[in-house]
């Protein structure tokens, strides 16, 4: 051992020694420690605290060094699962957000696709049970052919559209179709009280609902979210049944 | 993220186009429903009428201008040749039996109207043949001559699915009525692609009245 404490050269012969201090890092190579070829690098580095190195000398004269640590091994298994722990956490990170985004995506898909596909049964539901109302239905309910469509459609649509809103948002439009022969387009006649004539085209629809995105809607990462609502819409129309006994047309549309 | 993401955007895909089928039938039977309806009265082919369609069929890219939209709706008549239609375009013999009646005993078409882009399909029931030496005359109505329906083999429409046409035996009548007509409206929309999970999507539907 070298007085400054550095370890001392491979090969040399010597008495075992325990040193400490300072020891060429590159020298401890898995060669070294086999006893077989020694390395040695004149680069020097301080041993740790808990390390020692012993050097021996063999029945051959070799030199072998040996590395003792204070630390038992199993003192180690808290630091590396600490490490372990910062690893998880930042993977974690990593895949969760994306993991998240898929999720909004998904429910936010779900229920606009929801909302349209219900929206286009209830106008239709209305349309096929509107066409076919007559006086005496509309009298015996106390309504109207407009109001029981939109009530039609109402009590169709899941309750997506309940309230006075809802109500609002449906629309019953009747249409005169144009005589034969013409290129006109049809005529509205819902505000008049013969609008909703035999053979006249009924048209229901969905106009002004909207549903709020539950996240905003990121399309690019270089432009903000859109977070704005979604209009959602849904039309039918058919010809109302011929008959003689036609229902009140009520407050169109 | 391999397995999810794919998973993610079919889920998605799929319920776009599982909406659009559903426009794509409602288009289908209500237009089919007011073509039956309004019968003759009624002329698909003024813009009136097709604008009233486009409207039903926005959501899915129906434009009244030919060629355009990514949607498709062809309404058509069938009608079966029977020795009584035979014998209204003078195709019988003096017992009433088919003479030159070329379309006996096939079902035909009295009119064809195509509504927006006629590339997005081809009817399910064939199309009347416009083109060689005996060109059927569709007019601008979409009405078909009757002299057409009777002896223009390229008026036979590719009918015979589960309808059974007119029949007299021995006094028993049945099947559809001679001379009574079967409106049928076929809509087609370009779905929404995703490839490669979802690739040209067609949607269909017809109805029959």
């Amino acid at each position: 051992m070298y007085p400054d404490g550095v370890a001392q050269a491979p090969g040399r012969a010597g008495k075992a020694e325990v040193g400490s201090g300072s020891v060429s890092i590159a020298a401890l190579t898995f060669g070294d420690l086999m006893d077989s070829t020694p390395h040695w690098y004149p680069v020097e580095r301080k041993l740790p605290m808990n390390l020692s190195l012993t050097t021996a000398t063999n029945e051959r004269g070799l030199e072998t060094k040996h590395l003792h640590d204070s630390i038992p091994r199993a003192s180690y298994a808290p630091r590396r699962s600490r490490r372990r722990k910062g690893a998880e956490t930042v993977e974690f990170a990593l895949t969760f957000l994306p993991f998240v985004a898929m999720l909004f995506l998904l429910v936010d898909s779900a229920w606009a696709i929801f909302a349209k596909s219900t929206l286009e049964y209830a106008v239709r539901a209305g349309v096929r049970q509107g066409i076919t109302i007559t006086g005496t239905q509309a009298t015996a309910a106390g309504s109207n052919q407009t109001a029981m469509v939109k009530a039609i459609v109402q009590s169709n649509a899941l309750g997506l559209l309940s309230g006075a809103t809802g109500l609002s948002e449906i629309k019953v439009n009747y249409f005169l179709p144009p005589a034969p022969g013409s290129n006109g387009a049809m005529t509205d006649v819902s505000t008049q009280t013969n609008g909703n004539a035999p053979l006249n085209v009924m048209q229901v629809s969905v106009q002004g609902y909207s549903i709020a995105s539950p996240v905003p809607r990121m399309f690019s990462w270089k432009t903000k979210g859109d977070g704005s609502a979604m209009a959602i819409g849904a039309v039918a129309a058919d010809l109302i049944e011929p008959g003689s006994d036609s229902p009140p047309i009520g407050t169109a549309p | 993220m391999l397995v999810l993401v794919p998973m993610l955007l079919g889920t998605i895909g799929t319920g776009l186009n599982l909406v659009m089928e559903l426009q794509t039938i409602e288009l289908a039977r209500d237009a089919g429903h007011m073509y039956a309806r309004a019968g003759p009265a009624a002329d698909f082919s003024q813009p009136g009428y097709q604008t009233l369609l486009a409207s039903i069929g926005s959501t899915l890219g129906l434009s009244t201008t030919a060629g355009k939209g990514s949607a498709v709706l062809i309404l058509s008549q069938v009608l079966y040749v029977d020795k009584g239609i035979c014998a209204s375009d003078g195709k019988v013999d003096g017992s009433g039996n088919p003479l030159g009646c070329t379309n006996y005993g096939d079902w035909v078409f009295t009119q064809r109207l195509t509504i927006g882009n006629s590339s997005v399909k081809t009817s399910n029931y064939g199309s009347p043949v416009v083109t060689g030496k005996t060109p059927v005359t569709i007019a601008s109505n979409g009405g078909i001559s009757l002299s057409d329906q009777v002896t223009n083999v390229g008026d036979v429409a590719t009918f015979g699915v589960g309808i059974n046409p007119y029949k007299d035996v021995s006094g028993v009548v049945s099947g559809l009525p001679s001379g009574q007509t079967i409106f049928i409206a076929e809509a087609a929309a370009n779905g929404y692609a995703m490839p490669p999970i979802v690739n040209n999507p067609l949607m269909y539907s017809y109805s029959m009245f």
